[in-house]
């Protein structure tokens, strides 16, 4: 069930009318159980006994954890659940690929097997709920958090149908709290939720499933696509895949304050990043923090000197490049993220700016220098969304080599041109249109915190957004990106 | 939260005023291709008190078969083109043919290829269908309506485009109810000048690739079997045709073609009657898609049909086919057998 559609929006309102006319707390809780499962179960049921499990057995080692101190069965339990949820993330994503990964090896050695490969169906949000499972046992190993007493609402707050399939991953310490005390109806929230849902929705049927269809054309074959042709799709990928991810990141948080709770922000504005490592604190934040805070700093961090420090984000990047798929391209996706982010960290700009700051400077127009070190930013990360969107690792080769040659030949570039044309001139527009209200509104969570607006003003607006989606907005019924990871 | 819920439902009867007024513009489907549905059905109940021959598939069909010369081939049945277009899905098609077959007739599927491939059935298509004959909606499948809540916001879509040639006052460019022949046959285009190798193919961002969805195959391969099956039982016989496709678009869907009917071979039980026919046929002889035959490509594919038939059941000595009375035939299992053939 894509938030996209009719179907989850019917789902929705039938679910906030239940849920509302519930009094107590653990009636909403197992309210919420029951339609996270049915949310789950649309895409397949197998996928409800998968997490069932995977969330059942974390719930008694957690119990199990908090019962005992000694170090040595503590060690055990948490040996048994990570080794569990990674195990089963290993076997559904990986399995085909490693053995693949394997016969080549081999038989660039000169041996050759028979490689055994499975007809794997991949869950969907399996890479998400698991490391957010993950999390939680880890903080009660680390006595950071007490090991919940309710099945139902753990089971609810693993299971969240808003952001189960594509997160944020979200912290225990964090959403678990919020099932357990009473959630009162906030008009405020349920409001900036609706708006959220709307940016969304806006998001991504404007904008990525529209962008999509020019990348496609290019990345789809790209010995015959031309370096201008590349150029210009990877510039619509690195739009499409941060609107397609924001937007369902959005519409979970926005869906979220329906019911009273609160998600953490996954995405803040960061292209307008002036750093790479600023670039990292506010894109899929929840997963860039779930690395930093369970593989970076145990691994030592910045803590043990700046070789220990580059291998660190290294590493962290190069897994975090591997949760993203099973596929070399996102292997090197990820190293060529964790060298640059090194590089800058030991060698550049010291300056931390917090993602507290606005984004881009305060100005209006930004400054030379700010555009230029957004530039930058934004050139690094594209050369970067090549290996991402490539299907292999021989085609992003192919496709770098184009994209840079490219420059020195500018009697192709208007071989772009061939790229676009009837509704996908649309989509340029509106990619213009979101970046423009992005910039504008940086400082607010989202553009459209218009509180300060008249009621007939933004009633105007969002009319004009929604019948613009309905219009022109693209139901190909294309999935989210992340859905795949 | 009442004044949330309040507002909420004022600013949605808002936008429900504003779709009201737009459904007021829209022209519907009455008039459309669509709606030949009407009178191709009406044609088989009409022809119900003999064995009938129908075709069933997408828009390949009333564009690439000649039902006349079909019935002068074999006189003893009254033919039907149901074919109306692929976007109605192969669900849609079989339940509406099973929902009409009898003990004598026989059942000849000609879907397009992509049936194999992806999910053909679009929700404008199906709702316009239930629009234009409500009753229609009991011939979808729960994989539709499942497809109608995904892609249902798209219909606004769909209506809005409609709807701007009525404003600027200019004729869609659609083919209509009316240009089909009594039979169910496509004729309007007999006359006019094919676009598809000289225009179609060679317009700004035409991919004659498909866009593949996995797991259909089988699935498909399933739901044919399943129909088969209950025809048989019922007296009823099917057979299937592949539709010739044209050869740009052979060329770049190859490996999935070559896939799909190799996996048909192997595992459909129903008898195949052009296995052995080339697959692809010129650009030239299509007529603005790679499913649409001009009149020549017409006439030619419903001579190779006639031949494939005839050779799939030939004919007794006599030279006449066995005709089942009249008044031995009933609905769904009544009739007597006695031996039926072409």
């Amino acid at each position: 069930m894509t938030f996209t559609t009719l179907t989850f929006c019917l789902f929705l309102v039938a679910v906030f009318a239940a849920y509302w006319t519930l009094r107590t707390r653990k009636a909403q809780n197992f309210l919420l159980v029951v339609v996270n499962y049915v949310f789950y179960g649309w895409w397949d049921w197998r996928f409800c006994l998968l997490m069932l499990f995977a969330c059942t057995l974390d719930f008694f080692i957690g119990r199990a954890l908090q019962r005992t101190s000694v170090p040595f069965r503590r060690r055990i339990l948490l040996t048994i659940s990570v080794g569990t949820n990674l195990g089963v993330l290993g076997f559904f994503k990986y399995f085909n690929f490693f053995m693949d990964s394997l016969t080549s090896a081999g038989q660039s050695l000169g041996w050759s097997f028979d490689p055994f490969t499975l007809r794997i169906l991949l869950p969907v949000g399996i890479s998400f709920y698991t490391f957010q499972t993950m999390s939680y046992v880890i903080d009660v190993y680390r006595k950071e958090l007490d090991a919940s007493e309710s099945l139902i609402e753990y089971l609810a707050y693993i299971s969240f149908f808003p952001q189960l399939v594509a997160g944020p991953i979200e912290r225990a310490g964090d959403l678990l709290p919020q099932f357990q005390q009473p959630r009162c109806f906030d008009n405020t929230a349920a409001r900036d939720g609706c708006r959220l849902i709307l940016w969304g929705f806006f998001k991504k049927l404007c904008g990525a499933d529209g962008l999509g269809e020019i990348v496609s054309a290019a990345y789809r074959d790209i010995p015959d696509a031309t370096g201008p042709q590349l150029v210009l799709a990877t510039v619509c990928f690195a739009a499409q895949i941060y609107f397609d991810f924001s937007a369902y990141s959005d519409i979970a948080s926005g869906a979220a304050r329906l019911f009273g709770f609160n998600l953490m922000r996954n995405f803040a504005y960061p292209y307008f990043s002036q750093s790479l490592s600023e670039f990292w604190r506010r894109w899929h934040v929840s997963l860039s923090s779930w690395f930093r805070d369970y593989v970076f700093i145990p691994l030592g961090g910045s803590r043990r000197g700046k070789l220990i420090l580059i291998r660190n984000l290294v590493l962290t990047f190069l897994i975090s490049g591997l949760w993203h798929g099973a596929n070399w391209t996102y292997v090197i996706w990820g190293g060529i993220m964790g060298v640059a982010v090194a590089i800058e960290t030991v060698f550049g700009d010291q300056k931390k700016r917090s993602t507290s700051e606005v984004p881009g400077g305060p100005n209006l127009i930004p400054s030379p220098a700010v555009l230029a070190r957004m530039t930058l930013v934004w050139l690094v990360v594209g050369m970067g969304w090549v290996f991402f969107r490539a299907p292999n690792v021989a085609s992003a080769w192919l496709a770098v080599v184009k994209v840079t040659g490219s420059i020195f030949t500018p009697s192709t570039w208007s071989s772009a041109g061939d790229l676009i044309y009837g509704s996908r001139v649309d989509s340029l527009i509106f990619v213009l249109v979101i970046y423009l209200a992005e910039w504008i509104q940086r400082s607010k969570r989202h553009p459209l915190a218009i509180e300060h607006w008249t009621l007939p003003k933004r009633w105007a607006l969002y009319t004009c957004m929604i019948w613009v989606i309905l219009i022109d907005g693209s139901f190909s019924g294309s999935q989210f990106i992340y859905f795949q990871f | 939260m009442r004044q949330f819920v309040a507002r909420l439902g004022i600013f949605v009867a808002i936008q429900a005023m504003i779709g009201v007024a737009l459904l007021q513009l829209d022209p519907g489907a009455n008039d459309s291709a669509l709606a030949s549905f009407l009178e191709k059905d009406a044609r088989l109940e009409q022809t119900a008190d003999r064995p009938r021959l129908m075709i069933v598939g997408g828009s390949n069909v009333p564009f690439g078969l000649d039902s006349e010369q079909l019935g002068e081939a074999f006189p003893d049945y009254s033919v039907t083109n149901l074919g109306i277009s692929a976007s109605l899905g192969l669900d849609f098609m079989l339940n509406h043919v099973g929902s009409r077959a009898q003990r004598g007739d026989m059942v000849l599927l000609a879907p397009e290829y992509l049936h194999f491939a992806t999910r053909c059935s679009c929700s404008p298509a199906l709702i316009d269908m239930m629009r234009i004959c409500p009753r229609t909606s009991e011939f979808l499948s729960v994989a539709d309506w499942k497809d109608l809540g995904d892609s249902g916001l798209g219909n606004v879509r769909y209506v809005c485009r409609r709807i701007q040639p009525r404003l600027r006052g200019v004729r869609p460019n659609e083919f209509r109810r009316n240009d089909f022949n009594s039979l169910g046959d496509m004729v309007a285009h007999h006359d006019m000048p094919p676009t598809y190798q000289k225009k179609r193919i060679r317009e700004k961002g035409f991919s004659a690739k498909w866009d593949v969805q996995t797991n259909i195959l089988d699935q498909q391969v399933q739901r044919l079997n399943e129909f088969a099956e209950k025809c048989r039982a019922e007296g009823i016989e099917v057979v299937l045709s592949y539709p010739p496709l044209s050869e740009t678009s052979w060329n770049a869907n190859q490996q999935i073609i070559v896939e799909i009917r190799e996996k048909l071979s192997q595992e459909l039980k129903i008898p195949i009657l052009n296995e052995e026919m080339t697959p692809s046929w010129p650009d030239e002889m299509y007529f603005d898609t790679e499913w649409h035959l001009t009149a020549a490509g017409k006439e030619q594919r419903t001579a190779e049909l006639i031949a494939s038939m005839r050779r799939f059941r030939p004919e007794p000595e006599s030279g006449r086919l066995p005709v089942i009375p009249a008044t031995a035939k009933s609905k769904k299992g009544g009739s007597p057998s006695g031996e039926r053939g072409l």
